[in-house]
């Protein structure tokens, strides 16, 4: 027999679920794959568009643009990405929140710390592909832009 | 004083038995203010030499000073900071499609931290009318012609007042009277500037708007044929 306050109680709980029983160890890997399958999604689609646009890449170097100058261009790409992918997916947890509580009655909430946790996430993210997409800068070689 | 000037330039591909000796101690100068064209048959090296002065490639021995800056041991710093001071002309364009004329011309502006947008933009504004496009400076590269791409890339080459144009076949896309127009036009607009322009070139319709004719073979630098 155990007595806990309701506050006790509540942290129990959480924790029962979060790292006792399957449901929390299973959400949590989860989490994880999404990371990664995201991370190799914003890879790609950096690494696509910087072999498109090798060309201008090229030619923006042969101007003198520095390395460090076209870095950051992909780096705001990848940001661009992870703010475009962030939105709807809030408004989609929104929904999914609502259906939730209303079907399981256990009261969810989109609170603001836990959506900044999971932006932190995307962002770290699309930072990780970001600085993998940046090696592809290197084909951009100026010297093929004469031939 | 020399814009370029080179003395004992070597340059070869690959290593080993198997490397391949492009340039064969090479010397040339460009006195500033001159344009200059380099003719020669495709394979005798003329676009290495162009990638050399244009700081684009490494130099392997010799001596290559292109506006007082020396490229021997040269870094990759150096050679960009050299770059912003040259201004490239294509054989394609090279426009960027997702700006507009004036944006595409101001490019060769934003890295001046001196000026500010609006400067940037004005000045472009400038040169495409100097170009002749004052009209199509909102206009995207695609619908512009063969001809006048090539003068909004030419105005994009003067813009920041290079002290050296360097240009890679600028009419192989161009028909041979628009060609002719626009090398003209480029030979006006840097003699306006007093621009130092070093041409490579197969065409030999626009040898008239050259102070000096240069040619290349296997390598080397040989006295060009009579035309």
């Amino acid at each position: 027999m155990r007595v806990f306050t309701r506050a006790e109680l509540a942290q129990f709980e959480r924790d029962y679920w979060a790292n006792v029983a399957p449901i929390g160890f299973i959400f949590g890997l989860g989490v994880a794959i999404g990371l990664v399958v995201g991370c190799v999604i914003v890879y790609q689609i950096l690494f696509s568009d910087i072999s498109r646009h090798l060309g201008e890449y090229a030619t923006l170097k042969a101007m003198g643009y520095t390395d460090g100058y076209l870095a950051r261009v992909v780096m705001s790409a990848a940001l661009i990405l992870a703010v475009l992918g962030f939105l709807p997916g809030l408004v989609l947890s929104f929904g999914l929140y609502e259906i939730a509580s209303a079907q399981i009655f256990i009261p969810l909430h989109m609170t603001l710390p836990r959506a900044s946790f999971v932006f932190g996430l995307i962002f770290a993210m699309c930072v990780v592909s970001g600085l993998i997409a940046i090696r592809k800068l290197r084909d951009a070689d100026p010297a093929d832009m004469f031939r | 004083m020399n814009a370029v000037e080179i003395r004992g330039l070597c340059h070869r591909y690959g290593s080993g038995p198997t490397a391949l000796t492009v340039l064969h101690d090479l010397d040339l100068a460009i006195p500033a203010g001159e344009v200059v064209l380099l003719t020669g048959p495709s394979g005798s090296g003329k676009t290495t030499l162009l990638t050399l002065i244009g700081a684009l490639r490494a130099v392997q021995t010799g001596s290559c000073r292109v506006l007082g800056t020396e490229l021997a041991q040269a870094d990759e710093r150096a050679r960009v900071a050299l770059r912003r001071r040259i201004g490239f002309i294509f054989q394609h364009h090279n426009l960027l499609g997702f700006l507009t004329a004036r944006e595409n011309v101001a490019m060769a502006l934003e890295l001046d931290p001196a000026l500010d947008e609006a400067e940037r933009l004005a000045r472009a504004d400038a040169m495409l009318a100097a170009v002749g496009l004052a009209d199509k400076a909102d206009a995207y590269p695609s619908v512009l012609s063969g001809g006048q791409r090539q003068r909004v890339a030419i105005a994009r080459a003067l813009v920041h007042e290079p002290g050296l144009i360097l240009a890679d076949e600028p009419t192989a896309a161009l028909d041979s009277r628009t060609g002719h127009e626009t090398m003209v036009l480029l030979q006006r607009l840097a003699k306006e500037r007093g621009r130092t322009v070093f041409i490579v070139t197969h065409d030999p319709r626009i040898h008239d708007i050259a102070d000096r004719i240069v040619a290349m073979e296997d390598g080397r630098l040989v006295e060009p044929a009579p035309h």
